[in-house]
């Protein structure tokens, strides 16, 4: 069992509370950075997507879990910053420059989207980004002599001072330099005022106003930061794939990014990660399980549908605080072993109040 | 400087066909601990609302510090220095106590976007003054043992003097408090109305 | 007169999008929860109207109630099963549960050997009958879906705005725990409800897989009917008839005069439109909270 003993205000403040975290969260930065030696290619690439996942996944947690704001088109933003950067890349723009307008770019787009958020609450919000979502789709289609159409778009290897990331070693280098920046930048967002004051537009508008918290410049911020962290991965994303369509940012991906944050557990920066996780996981758990299953389920093309809905129900009903949820259980039972009593995480029973009134 | 810090002339609204406020006008001083008293349904959260800017009167106008209110956003409002708590507890149920607190300095703690990105140290050194300044309120209502609860499991006694300890985070020029001893017992008011007596002294000399 | 051809499709379409939203307007009156499960339900409606007729060989009008009752059931169930235990969580968990029903529903159809992954036509008695109507032709398909749609809503308008069941649904939905204070049974209500949207689905389901193929992907459509209930303001069951059909016939115009890609965007900018302007929709109500 560990006691923490605070005897300063820097201990609230620092990322890592005490020294067990700093030697865990150590070694997996030095698993990530040795990673290139350890693993084969293929888990290399998959740890890749994950990253990136995780980037954009960070960026609705921003969004929908501290900031309460439903984005249900979110896939919108990642197919701005792709495009973007693969256009950029094409005429041979250095990658930061490019990753920089791409999350620019992505940002603006998301201020727009967010309009809607400072007139209507959440089911209408959510429709509104729904359809935000649907148009940059079809508007990717549509502008055929940028993007290329629905034919898609070859991306060439992101130029980085000439350094070669055309590898798959290379690019994964890339991607886990931008996801630390971007992990390091959200913490610190969420450790200061501009973070609490998110949280308190989550739970109670009214007040988090007559605290003198700018509703409409936050939730706009809020917007901005999640479409550019989408627009990061986004660019990543385009890399990585080396060959993007308006197909891979639809409806379906929206909903997959959802997933992410859902299961990955609403409100925590370990729940992108887990739920990017999840995502990267678990159709190669799928393929792998799949011949064991008779012919009629395992060649189902609905199967990893079924799958991710079955997964999602079994969350929402019995572990709604996701993967990092049931992680924190289970470090607690850990920690207090053999002391941990039953009812320590027991949620109250609830009864459903009006929604349309808050 | 003028010793009157609030002053509300002819103040009506009108909700539809409702005259919620009617005329209503009135004067509050420095230091002053000004009652609006009134049966239930009289307008006295309505007169608040109307001093937060939740809602925009009719007629007449609302002066604070000699200055008008009635073209104030409602965020604005803190950071002209009145705080108010909420007849039915607004708590950010999702966070702890201090949590709670710490967004209540919302109006004092202003860093650039991109300095809080980096975490620089100016930021740091406003995050330290922000939880010295918490601490003090925390100290002055004894909420030591709730620091770091969250909200949704405090009982409600608790929960009414969180919402007033948030209020005077703010460091607040003048202080709306809504029926704050509604819902507590007998004991609990009286305490509560020793507490009036003394921190408008009290707290009025620290800052 | 190709305008007016193009009109009545559209006022069809959109009856079709108004039945799919009055079916998660009938649940977000009663209990305050979004359903994004309708498409689905609408498609399972037409796979057990296909059952029906196809398999079971029932005549026609026969299998319109048997599937009706059938959704029905599997809407109490999947009420029973799913939607009561996490009633009191935030409404966006909800949503995510509803989504994967939907994806549930949709992977099990592809499931059933030889037909999930098939599109099947639906054989109905008046299937080649037209109307000429002033020199509009009238496939009388779109003419049943449109007298259905109105059958159907002025139904449900009057139990909810008159009977003492659509009202306890209403209370149930602004305040639980004050409904079951008040001797609601509001579980069971939820049941109900839950089953009487399933039915209206499969009444959608039935009306469309005539026009469209019965097919595991039907439910898509459903996506289409949100920005109809938007439009028609969330709370109003005449609102979701009242804004499907408006953007049926936006969207067949669009189709029409405007360049090709419009048509399928054409809802969300309705729906932006509606929001920027009038937020609450046409017949929606505004409520504001007092603080």
């Amino acid at each position: 069992m560990r006691f923490i003993f605070k005897t300063d205000y820097d201990q609230d403040i620092r990322i890592f509370k005490h020294g067990g975290q700093v030697f865990w969260y150590g070694l997996l930065l030095a698993f990530l950075v040795a990673a290139p030696w350890l693993v084969e290619e293929y888990w290399l690439a998959q740890i890749t997507f994950v990253l990136i996942y995780g980037v954009v996944g960070l960026g609705l947690m921003v969004l929908a879990g501290f900031t309460g704001l439903f984005s249900m088109g979110h896939a919108a933003f990642l197919g701005v910053g792709a495009y973007t950067e693969a256009v950029l890349a094409a005429k041979g723009w250095p990658f930061p420059i490019s990753l920089a307008v791409a999350a620019g770019l992505s940002a603006t787009v998301g201020a727009v989207v967010g309009l809607p958020a400072l007139r209507v609450k959440g089911i209408y919000l959510g429709i509104a980004t729904l359809s935000f979502g649907f148009i940059v789709e079809e508007g990717l289609a549509r502008w055929e002599s940028v993007t290329g159409g629905n034919a898609g778009m070859h991306v060439k290897a992101a130029n980085l001072f000439g350094l070669d990331t055309s590898s798959n070693e290379g690019f994964y280098g890339v991607c886990l330099v931008v996801t630390v920046l971007s992990t390091l930048a959200v913490i610190n967002l969420l450790r200061s005022s501009t973070g609490r004051a998110f949280v308190a537009i989550r739970d109670s508008e009214i007040s988090a106003q007559s605290m003198g918290i700018h509703l409409a410049r936050y939730k706009t911020l809020s917007f901005m930061i999640s479409a550019a962290l989408a627009g990061v991965g986004g660019a990543l994303y385009a890399h990585k794939l080396q060959f993007i369509s308006p197909d891979q940012f639809n409806i379906l991906q929206s909903v997959d990014l959802l997933l992410l944050v859902v299961i990955g557990g609403l409100g925590s920066v370990h729940g992108a990660f887990l739920g990017a996780i999840f995502l990267i996981t678990t159709p190669q758990l799928i393929s792998l399980g799949k011949d064991y299953l008779p012919a009629f389920i395992g060649q189902a093309p609905g199967l990893q549908g079924l799958v991710y809905g079955l997964v999602l129900i079994a969350f929402v009903m019995f572990e709604p605080m996701g993967l990092y949820g049931r992680w924190l259980k289970i470090r607690t039972w850990l920690q207090l072993f053999p002391f941990y009593r039953k009812g320590m995480f027991k949620r109250q029973k609830s009864f459903q109040k009006s929604d349309r009134l808050k | 400087m003028s010793d009157i810090l609030l002053s509300a002339h002819n103040l009506s609204v009108r909700f539809g066909g409702v005259l919620a406020v009617n005329k209503v006008s009135f004067e509050v001083q420095r230091g002053e601990v000004f009652t609006l008293i009134g049966p239930n349904g009289a307008g006295k959260t309505t007169v608040f609302n109307l001093i937060s800017r939740i809602y925009t009167p009719t007629t007449g106008h609302i002066d604070f510090k000699g200055q008008a209110l009635t073209q104030v956003p409602p965020h604005a409002v803190a950071g002209l220095g009145i705080a108010r708590t909420f007849q039915n507890i607004e708590l950010f149920e999702h966070a702890s106590v201090l949590q709670n607190l710490l967004i209540g300095r919302h109006v004092h703690n202003r860093t650039g976007f991109w300095r809080q990105l980096l975490f620089t140290r100016s930021v740091h050194e406003a995050e330290l003054t922000t939880r010295r300044k918490v601490e003090e309120v925390i100290d002055f209502l004894e909420l030591q043992h709730y620091r770091d609860t969250l909200v949704a499991g405090l009982p409600y006694g608790v929960r009414k003097v969180v919402e007033l300890a948030r209020a005077l985070s703010t460091e607040p020029d003048l202080l709306l408090l809504d029926e704050p001893s509604s819902g507590l017992n007998m004991e609990e008011t009286s305490d509560m109305a020793f507490g009036f007596k003394t921190f408008n002294m009290t707290w009025a000399s620290r800052c | 007169m190709q305008e007016l051809q193009v009109i009545f499709s559209g006022i069809a379409q959109g009856c079709i999008y108004g039945l799919i939203a009055l079916g998660f307007v009938l649940i977000y009156k009663a209990t305050e929860t979004v359903s994004f499960a309708q498409g689905e339900l609408m498609m399972l409606g037409a796979f057990s109207g296909l059952a029906c007729v196809s398999w079971l060989g029932l005549p026609y009008w026969l299998s319109i109630p048997a599937a009706m009752l059938a959704m029905a059931l599997l809407g109490w169930m999947t009420e029973r099963v799913v939607i009561r235990p996490v009633l009191g969580q935030p409404a966006f968990s909800i949503v995510m549960l509803t989504i994967g029903i939907g994806y549930v529903a949709r992977g099990l159809i592809t499931m059933i050997p030889d037909i999930g992954t098939e599109t099947l036509a639906f054989p109905v008695p008046y299937k080649d009958t037209v109307f000429n109507v002033g020199g509009v032709v009238l496939g009388a398909t779109q003419v049943v879906v449109v007298l259905a749609t109105a059958a159907l809503s002025l139904l449900l308008y009057l139990v909810f705005r008159y009977s003492r069941v659509g009202i306890a649904m209403q209370a149930a939905s602004q305040n639980q725990l004050a409904a079951y204070y008040m001797g609601i049974p509001v579980k069971r209500l939820n049941g109900m409800v839950w089953a009487l949207a399933a039915a209206v689905a499969a009444v959608a389901g039935l009306l469309l897989a005539p026009i469209t193929f019965v097919h595991a992907n039907m439910g898509f459509i459903g996506l289409k009917a949100f920005p109809a209930a938007v439009v028609g303001g969330f709370g109003s069951l005449p609102g979701a008839i009242v804004g499907g059909v408006i953007i049926g016939v936006v969207e067949a115009l669009a189709g029409f005069w405007l360049p090709e890609g419009f048509k399928d965007i054409a809802a969300y900018i309705v729906v932006l439109l509606m929001l920027v302007l009038k937020p609450n929709g046409l017949f929606g109500e505004k409520l504001r909270k007092k603080v």
